[in-house]
């Protein structure tokens, strides 16, 4: 009789115990996300003069990790060099704006789908939210 | 009566059809030699291999992107490891374009080629030597970072 009460109380203490050890399981298995890759918030849907927003490559190199960032301010600007900082699924870079010589500043989180984060300029107030998608080429790269 | 409706008919169409003979290849539309689309300059360009025991690359990829006033290359080298991205301003006359770009502490290079539907093929100089490389930089949609390495390593078959 006694047997027979213990056993549900033995069964949902196991469960529970699997409920807390499988999810930590899991996220210890995830591969960490690749870090290199194109990224770009850039539509086809509409016309360039109605984007802003950016595309990112960022490559490996023998000193690290580095990007290469164009902005789209209702037209295509020219390319900056970034440095791109990466501890785990955070990831930060830093360029200077070609046209105003402004510091701009993303910092969000990567995973496999891009990255998520906000941008904002060095010394100035405000930000926006940004996710640029991970895909295969750039913008120029198509027809 | 019918019958000099269709002589003036005739009459009309000759002259009609040989101007169209004449006009037709000038007419882009129609195939003609002016036909020829000047081709984009925009896009990843890029040349490389993988080294015999297919461990590391060799080579250079270039993305040519429009900007004001013109069109800026970044480049991309490898020798055996991946160099630092280098930004260059791009010369296009048309479907010629050049460039030239040095790493740091390194020669400077200069390229110098034409352009097409499938890359530009052209010759790279390296300050210092004599002769100038030949290559092709093929027209590629992303670079090698953009793939799984192992689709980038069976694309690109080593020599």
């Amino acid at each position: 009789m006694l047997l027979t009460a213990r056993l549900p109380l033995r069964a949902l203490t196991a469960a529970a115990l699997l409920c807390l050890l499988v999810p930590a399981w899991t996220r210890a298995m995830e591969k960490p996300p690749k870090i290199t890759g194109t990224y770009s918030g850039v539509s086809r849907l509409r016309s360039l003069g109605e984007q802003n927003t950016l595309e990112l490559r960022i490559v490996p190199t023998n000193e690290g990790y580095q990007g290469i960032v164009q902005r789209f301010a209702r037209r295509p600007l020219r390319p900056s060099l970034a440095e791109v900082a990466v501890d785990g699924e955070r990831i930060s870079f830093s360029f200077s704006d070609p046209t105003d010589g402004a510091i701009r500043i993303f910092q969000g989180r990567i995973d496999q789908t891009g990255l998520t984060g906000v941008l904002r300029v060095k010394g100035r107030p405000g930000f926006s939210y940004e996710y640029i998608q991970r895909k295969t080429g750039t913008y120029w790269d198509e027809p | 009566m019918r019958h000099s409706f269709l002589l003036h008919l005739a009459a009309l169409a000759l002259p009609l059809c040989a101007l169209l003979g004449l006009l037709a290849p000038a007419r882009p539309c129609l195939g003609g030699q002016t036909a020829a689309k000047p081709p984009r300059i925009a896009g990843t360009f890029s040349q490389y291999s993988f080294t015999k025991d297919a461990a590391d690359l060799d080579g250079l990829e270039l993305r040519i992107v429009p900007v004001p006033g013109g069109y800026q290359a970044v480049i991309q080298e490898f020798e055996r490891e991946p160099l630092a991205l280098v930004l260059a301003d791009v010369d296009v006359d048309r479907d010629r374009v050049s460039f030239s770009f040095r790493q740091p502490d390194g020669p400077l290079q200069t390229f110098q080629g034409v352009i097409a539907g499938d890359g530009i093929r052209g010759t790279m100089r390296v300050e210092g030597q004599a002769k100038p490389r030949e290559c092709f930089l093929a027209r590629a949609t992303g670079v090698v970072w953009d793939q799984p390495v192992s689709a980038a390593r069976k694309e690109h078959t080593c020599f």
